[in-house]
């Protein structure tokens, strides 16, 4: 057998020496292998994106309540001679709402620079802070008829699911869900974020239904217990465009 | 052993052992964060960082605790526990950057302190994570020998063993965060084979320590019967119990007896040998003379010893201890 006794600070013999260079490169190999493992089992991440160097233009019509949107014209589809509106929820930068950027512009048409957030079809965008401008909008030079926003109630209803932060689920944080992220979700709540309840339809498609209370008013506070919970929610569906809002009546952990 | 404390006793294998540690976690975060991208190409840089960071440190928190035992089973692994202080304070190093950036990540930029918002969004597994780094902090701040002598072994071992704590709360950490979240199973596979590889190497170990725990008998006034001298290889030693762990180093024609216990780190003083004339523990070298059971000088540690006597070619060590560093008139063997 061989003489495996060692003394650090003693010169080790030629046949230690050997040994130890061979577990020591066995040792790293071993870390990139498990690293490897883990690296490939980690998750779960989802299809989302978050434009975090790239700053657009975007201009529309500011609707405050009962969640902050900017509404949006895009081009006619071919054959239909009215443009789309599509509504696009904003926060501010971090953890934060943007409640104080839009004060008193409530049905302003403005500008602004922001960072577009996007999530299976809904699209956030990030104000930069000390872009946001009025401007007095033209009729479309060609005649194109202005297209009015549609708002339809489709009752009560009932959804479960998972409540989260709108800004880290649609693309800022990924997982911007489930217990990892639920500490970071209550933060982000808690500033002013819109929270949202991410739910899936009978065919497995994700549904994202902005929470707003029975009237229409920010009930931030009254959920954070509640984020990142299974739970069910009952109250009424509404359509505003391409948004769902879903006017909580009561909530539950399920 | 130094007389004088200085930041770290450098040498040679102390250079070498480091470099592994660094190459290996290097690696380790190079194949994750690369691995991850092309694997997972959603996934956000910051979240692959925290977890490369977290599962470093959570794979080099089972190495750390499984040299211990691995070295009392065999002494081929003394290599891997020389240096196992700089490994602990790598790892607490990586605990603490995958902390930051997890705090930056989750509760910075918001309406609330980042440290308060840690301690009150009522996520249980974060507060676990900062209570075991916490102690690991504590554990690599006293690691150095200075607070070892400060602090004194008793003290210091039992502020040490309190990494079995943090161990069990980064288990709680890991199974009430990552593994509520995570939908792939490998990473409960790994932490359940982690947990039971552990347990399973602490528990063999201990039953091969109590095996040859089980007191010696007394035969005379006192005196234990530590069998042939021919039995003791030379420079090496017998552990006879008798409440306390007894080491009888047979050396130069002599005998002679000193505690099982290393003052240092409470190294096992009878598994080491004896090198230019003094018992050498096997853990971190610290030397004693067997005559005496003090280190030579200029060091200052004593350890006690046993009145020893050869009778028919038998050994025979008085099971009352003299104080430590007591002259012992070693026996003929």
């Amino acid at each position: 057998m061989p003489d495996t006794f060692y003394v650090g600070y003693l010169e080790t013999s030629p046949a230690t020496a050997r040994r130890l260079k061979r577990v020591a490169l066995a040792l790293i190999v071993l870390a990139g292998a498990a690293a490897t493992v883990l690296a490939i089992a980690t998750g779960p991440f989802d299809r989302a994106t978050y434009e975090f160097t790239k700053e657009r233009s975007w201009e529309g019509t500011l609707e405050a309540t009962p969640l902050p949107v900017l509404i949006a014209r895009t081009p006619a589809a071919s054959g239909s001679a009215y443009s789309a509106l599509v509504r696009l929820p904003l926060v501010a930068q971090g953890k934060h709402g943007v409640g104080a950027m839009i004060a008193g512009l409530d049905g302003a048409s403005v500008r602004f620079n922001g960072k577009k957030i996007v999530r299976q079809g809904t699209t956030m965008l990030e104000v930069v802070p000390g872009t946001i401008e009025r401007f007095e909008p033209s009729l479309p030079p060609d005649g194109t008829p202005v297209t009015a926003s549609r708002i339809e109630d489709l009752g009560s209803a009932k959804f479960s699911g998972e409540i989260v932060d709108s800004k880290c689920f649609l693309g800022v944080m990924n997982p911007g869900r489930l217990e990892v992220h639920r500490a970071c979700a209550i933060r982000c709540i808690a500033g002013g974020i819109p929270p949202m309840l991410f739910t899936r339809d009978a065919q497995g498609r994700e549904a994202h239904l902005l929470l707003v209370d029975a009237n229409g008013q920010p009930l931030n506070d009254r959920i954070l217990g509640f984020v990142a919970r299974p739970v069910t929610i009952e109250g009424r569906l509404e359509r505003r465009d391409d948004l769902y809002y879903l006017y909580a009546e009561t909530w539950a952990r399920h | 052993m130094s007389v004088s404390y200085s930041a770290i006793g450098w040498n040679r294998a102390k250079k070498a052992y480091d470099k592994v540690i660094v190459t290996g976690l290097l690696v380790y975060l190079a194949f994750f964060i690369g691995v991850s991208l092309l694997a997972h190409p959603d996934a956000t840089i910051e979240t692959l960082l925290i977890r490369a960071l977290a599962t470093a440190a959570f794979l080099m928190l089972h190495v750390i605790l499984s040299i211990g035992p691995l070295c009392r089973l065999n002494p081929s692994f003394l290599p891997l526990l020389y240096n196992r202080r700089h490994l602990g304070v790598t790892m607490f190093l990586t605990a603490l950057a995958h902390a930051v950036f997890a705090i930056v990540q989750f509760h910075a930029q918001g309406n609330e302190n980042p440290l308060v918002s840690l301690l009150t969004t009522g996520t249980g597994f974060q507060t676990l994570g900062a209570a075991a780094l916490v102690i690991f902090f504590l554990m690599a701040a006293t690691s150095h020998d200075f607070w070892l002598a400060n602090l004194g072994p008793r003290v210091w071992k039992t502020l040490h063993m309190g990494v079995y704590f943090a161990y069990a709360l980064i288990v709680m950490h890991v199974a009430l965060g990552a593994l509520h979240s995570e939908a792939h199973p490998v990473l409960a596979i790994a932490t359940g084979a982690g947990m039971a590889w552990l347990f399973t190497l602490h528990v063999v170990a201990a039953l091969r320590e109590r095996a040859g725990d089980r007191d010696d008998e007394l035969i005379d006034d006192g005196w234990i019967d530590a069998g042939p001298v021919v039995d003791i290889s030379e420079g090496r030693a017998r552990i006879v119990s008798a409440g306390e762990r007894i080491a009888v180093f047979r050396y130069d024609g002599k005998i002679s007896a000193v505690s099982n216990v290393c003052r240092h780190q409470y190294g096992p003083l009878g598994e080491g040998r004896v090198i230019d004339g003094c018992i050498t523990c096997p853990w971190h070298g610290y030397q004693y003379l067997p005559g005496n059971g003090r280190s030579p000088a200029p060091f200052t540690e004593k350890v006690a010893t046993y009145d020893v006597r050869v009778v028919g070619g038998r050994a025979y060590v008085h099971s009352k201890a003299n104080a430590p560093g007591t002259p012992v008139k070693p026996a003929h063997a």
